[in-house]
């Protein structure tokens, strides 16, 4: 997932990263399984969760914000880059510089609009509108956490780039920074679809 | 002098057609008022769509300032402040005249409490009130035993618990769906959501108790409203008390022009869209009453006082039992 | 080159509002100059159409539009409706990993092997039972290409052919109910992701239609089939195979039909139930089970952020009127509807060839559908034709995630080149079946208006 000369520091970080992807994994998950138990309780005992709409709802903003920096470790936050691709090594690094930057900026204004929107639930004792009233600012505090952990690991990639730059080591900027490509991406789902042992038709079995 | 115009953002109504919109919004918030400012004024107005938002995004607008003017119906509101959903509980109104009549005596203690959020109560409106739209025959809330009903909000879940049914939290979106491969038996929506919603196309009782209202106000903003030049703010003020008048004067006639075009009665259908799936109407059962009205002195009530604080249960007793009749029971 | 194209058309769309708004035409050139540099430069989709949408709310919004920055994003990541995504994307994920394909197809092979065609309609079939099952056309492909391949081997068919079939029948894994590009839509325009996946089922019998037609054809010149015919006996033991696949069909879209489940229930119960038929196949561990959740947390993290810049820039165009002002406009040109509306596919598909599919919708969708709606076509039969340019997008060459998926898997150590020219005539037939519902909207719009 992250090239092989990586600084420990760097390696601590990206694990921290993914453990909160899996994290926001296995909340989806959970989700699945709350939402199956409410069918399952509606359609034959007769009662239902009051709050399975708002309770889902929190679970994907979760796991959408909790899983922001792991897909930013794992290359997966898309750019179009038809022209990064054509130019010389070095122009090449500092458009990533360019990226880095930009993305920061934009993640700026949401951090600042999140934790605009947490202090507002807090100082007006926001509660949702469902059977289990809960308190607006503990799921938007999560959901900021997620972000603000996305600015965490942009940074670190901004010094390591930085970095790089200042060495004159366009190459290095050009490997940590590398795009996951649709090449990528496909190996990764023929690598699932083999996690599982030879299947019987490799053995040419009829059914 | 030419001075430039003073330009209002107004955000107000669920849906560019709707008729509290069209009717009234219009005419006399954006058109009646630029002209008679005479160039002092300019109103932009728009309905939710047209700027992308709910009803809580238009909360937000008009206090974060995006906004100058911003209607809602109270609910949306009520996380905040509580109060609000004394305005329309389940089983407080049967009719629009009564609606009125609660909200013009909670509307001064519910502005007390949203200044807090920077906003103002200046008028209230209400949408058409809350039936049930069933797609199997009822006679009443009594045939709630057993079936699965789409609410939204506890205390509508409660009203429904104490008739024996199951209260069912679903996405509104996803009520037609819902409806029509009956995952539910029933949904409560107000008599005209539910018509522009096209739920007459897969529900075939409408039941016409009303059931709960849905109260609304017209919110400024509070900085803005207190900068305001005076002579300007009375204007602004006299046009929406204008907008006050027409809008409960509509919701009277929607309701019954709401359940007339659901039930498919092209003579009477003005305001609303004409069900090509007529329902069936089903009159208001006296033999619900008195479980009605259990269900909120014994449990909506309590419950709501509960979440509001102990000084709602006063309010309530001091203003509103003298107009409904109905009194909170410590 | 195409990326100008659609520069262009938002550009368009700005200049033209401009006499009625408050952007003026110098502002709406710097846009697309700095949109065409962003995307070409490879700023991240989401940092790019965030920060466009700041820049101009800084300059030309006189309201404090960052403090309601929050609101914009905590609202879509909150919408119980888009919860449906993330657990397509899981089941996808799980389903991959339990290989819970090779029965479905060995099945079907036995019952459409003997065709003009053979084999190459099976992967039709085959990938089209299992879009009714996923929402996901990268799974589908996956899934059913794994399967597929060996299949070929040491037969007569060819490359091209297969290739081009299975990534065909990959491309039916959004079309066919259920999918999450009709959630996306659904959720971006407020239409009833039910009535979409009803609409969708006249396209998606068109689609598989003109994919087995064109097999057929290919395959009367060639004359090619399954060598083994299958007894009767055979065809029918074979179908007890099929009976994990039709128990998750039953729970996914059988659950909405007979009223267990709304549709964004029924993605929780495809989860439960892969999960089940994964134990029930001994292929269900944590490993696979944690990989298949840590996946699906990333692609819905990287849908999420895109959908956070989307939403920035949709909030601040619609303050500025933008979309009220470009549909008014284009109300008043005398432009017939339909030549619009073959720019806005030719948009698409020009978009489609190197951009993700998903978040093609979620960067386009606030500044197409008010156009679409000005120009007098229906939300429900637009969400079609958009989920058919997103499918497109997935096999057209020369990024096509489906292609790599497929080439990635093949074991004849062939060059790309067979993939992608292998999938164009596919490609055509598909862009063929979306002119057809443009000139015919009855296929998709018949089955939603039997309720009217
Ligand atoms: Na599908
Ligand atoms: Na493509």
């Amino acid at each position: 997932m992250t090239p092989n000369n990586t600084p420990p520091v760097q390696r601590r970080i990206d694990g921290l990263a993914l453990f909160m992807s899996r994290i926001a994994g296995w909340v989806y998950v959970a989700c699945a399984m709350m939402i199956t138990f409410d069918i399952i309780a509606r359609n034959f005992f007769g009662f239902s969760s009051k709050a399975t709409v708002e309770l889902s709802g929190y679970a994907l903003g979760l796991g959408i914000s909790w899983g922001l920096a792991g897909a930013f470790v794992a290359r997966m936050h898309v750019r179009v880059d038809m022209l990064l691709e054509k130019l010389p090594r070095s122009p090449r690094a500092w458009l990533h510089l360019l990226a880095l930057l930009l993305l920061l900026g934009f993640l700026g204004v949401v951090a600042y609009g999140v934790i605009y929107l947490v202090n507002d639930s807090w100082e007006f004792d926001a509660h949702d509108l469902s059977a289990l009233q809960i308190p607006l600012w503990v799921p938007q505090g999560a959901f900021t956490f997620g972000i603000l952990a996305l600015i965490g690991v942009v940074l670190v990639a901004l010094v390591r780039v930085v970095r790089l730059l200042l060495a004159g080591d366009p190459d290095g900027v050009n490997a940590v920074m590398r795009q996951k490509s649709a090449s990528e991406e496909a190996e990764e789902a023929i690598e699932a679809s083999h996690a599982a042992p030879a299947t019987a038709v490799a053995e040419g079995r009829a059914c | 002098a030419d001075t430039k115009p003073l330009e209002i953002t107004a955000v107000t109504q669920v849906g560019p057609l709707f008729p509290q919109y069209t009717k009234v919004d219009i005419p006399i918030l954006r058109d009646e008022l630029q002209a008679k400012s005479g160039g002092k004024i300019k109103v932009k107005l728009a309905s939710y769509p047209e700027m992308n938002v709910g009803g809580p995004e238009v909360l937000r607008l008009l206090r974060s300032g995006q906004i100058d003017i911003g209607a809602v119906t109270l609910a949306t509101a009520s996380g905040d402040v509580p109060l609000l959903d004394g305005f329309d509980l389940p089983g407080l109104n049967n009719s629009i005249p009564q609606a009125r009549k609660v909200a013009d005596a909670l509307a001064p203690f519910a502005d007390e409490k949203l200044r807090r959020l920077g906003v103002k109560l200046i008028a209230t409106y209400t949408y058409t009130p809350q039936m049930l739209f069933c797609n199997r025959p009822v006679t009443g809330l009594g045939s709630l035993k057993g079936l699965k009903v789409r609410v939204a909000g506890p205390a509508l879940g409660a009203l429904v618990e104490s008739f024996g049914g199951q209260p069912v939290s679903l996405a509104f979106g996803e009520v037609y769906t819902a409806l029509e491969r009956k995952t539910v038996d029933c949904a409560i929506t107000g008599v005209g959501s539910g018509n522009s919603a096209k739920w007459t196309e897969v529900s075939s009782s409408l039941y016409t108790r009303i059931i709960s209202g849905a109260t609304a106000g017209y919110l400024v903003n509070l900085s803005w409203w207190t900068k305001l030049d005076p002579s300007l703010r009375t204007m602004i003020n006299d046009s929406l008390m204008k907008v006050q008048e027409a809008q409960w004067k509509l919701a009277d006639e929607a309701t019954q022009d709401g359940v007339d075009c659901n039930v498919g009665n092209a003579a009477k259908c003005k305001i609303h869209a004409l069900a090509t799936h007529p329902m069936t109407a089903v009159k208001s059962n006296p033999a619900d009453d008195a479980t009605v009205k259990a269900a909120l002195t014994d449990r909506i009530l309590p419950d709501w006082v509960k979440r509001c604080g102990p000084d709602c249960g006063d309010i309530f007793n001091r203003v509103v039992t003298p107009v409904t009749g109905v009194a909170y029971k410590k | 080159m195409l990326a100008l194209a659609i520069f262009a058309l938002i550009g368009g769309a700005l200049f033209l509002a401009g006499t009625s708004i408050s952007v003026p035409a110098v502002g709406a050139v710097l846009f697309v100059i700095a949109f065409a540099f962003f995307f070409a430069a490879g700023v991240h989709i989401a940092a790019a159409l965030g920060t466009l949408g700041v820049m101009f709310g800084l300059i030309y919004l006189d309201r404090p539009f960052w403090n309601f920055v929050g609101e914009i994003v905590w609202g879509p990541s909150t919408n119980f409706v888009l919860v449906a995504v993330p657990l397509f994307i899981l089941m996808g994920e799980i389903m991959l990993r339990a290989g819970l394909s090779d029965k479905l197809y060995r099945c079907l092979a036995l019952w459409t092997g003997r065709l003009p065609g053979g084999l190459l309609h099976t992967n039709i079939i085959a990938s089209g039972v299992f879009s009714a099952i996923s929402g996901s056309s990268v799974a589908t492909a996956a899934t059913m290409g794994s399967v597929a391949l060996p299949y070929f081997a040491r037969t007569g068919y060819s490359p091209r052919w297969v290739l081009g079939s299975v990534a065909a029948g990959g491309a039916l894994g959004n079309l066919i109910p259920p999918g999450i590009t009709f959630i996306l839509y659904g959720l971006m325009t407020e239409t009833s992701v039910g009535a979409l996946y009803k609409a969708a089922i006249g396209p998606s019998v068109l689609v598989v239609v003109l994919f087995l037609l064109l097999i057929a054809m290919h395959g009367m010149k060639d004359r090619q089939r399954a060598e083994h015919a299958a007894s009767w006996a055979e065809k029918f033991r074979s179908l007890l195979d099929l009976v994990p696949t039709i128990i998750l069909i039953v729970l996914v879209l059988g659950s909405i039909y007979v009223g267990w489940a709304t549709p964004t229930e029924s993605a929780a119960l495809g989860v439960v139930g892969a999960i089940a038929i994964a134990a029930i196949s001994r292929r269900l561990d944590w490993k696979m089970l944690n990989e298949s959740a840590v996946n699906t947390s990333h692609v819905t993290a990287m849908l999420g952020l895109i959908l956070f810049g989307a939403y920035i820039l949709n909030h601040v165009l619609t303050h500025l009127g933008v979309p009220r002002a470009a549909s008014e406009m284009l109300k008043g040109l005398s432009m017939q509807p339909w030549i619009a509306m073959l720019l806005i596919m030719g948009f698409y598909i020009a978009l489609g060839t190197f951009m993700e599919g998903l978040s093609m919708i979620i960067a386009t969708t606030p500044v197409i559908f008010p156009i679409v709606l000005a120009l007098g076509y229906d939300p429900v039969w637009f969400g079609v034709v958009v989920t058919m340019a997103v499918e497109i997008a997935l096999i057209s060459p020369p990024d096509g995630t489906v292609l790599y998926v497929l080439q990635g898997m093949r074991k004849d150590g062939g060059s790309l080149s067979d993939v992608f020219s292998g999938v164009m005539p596919f490609v055509f037939v598909y862009i063929l079946a979306m002119v057809m519902l443009l000139a015919f909207p009855q296929i998709a719009l018949y089955i939603p208006n039997l309720y009217k």
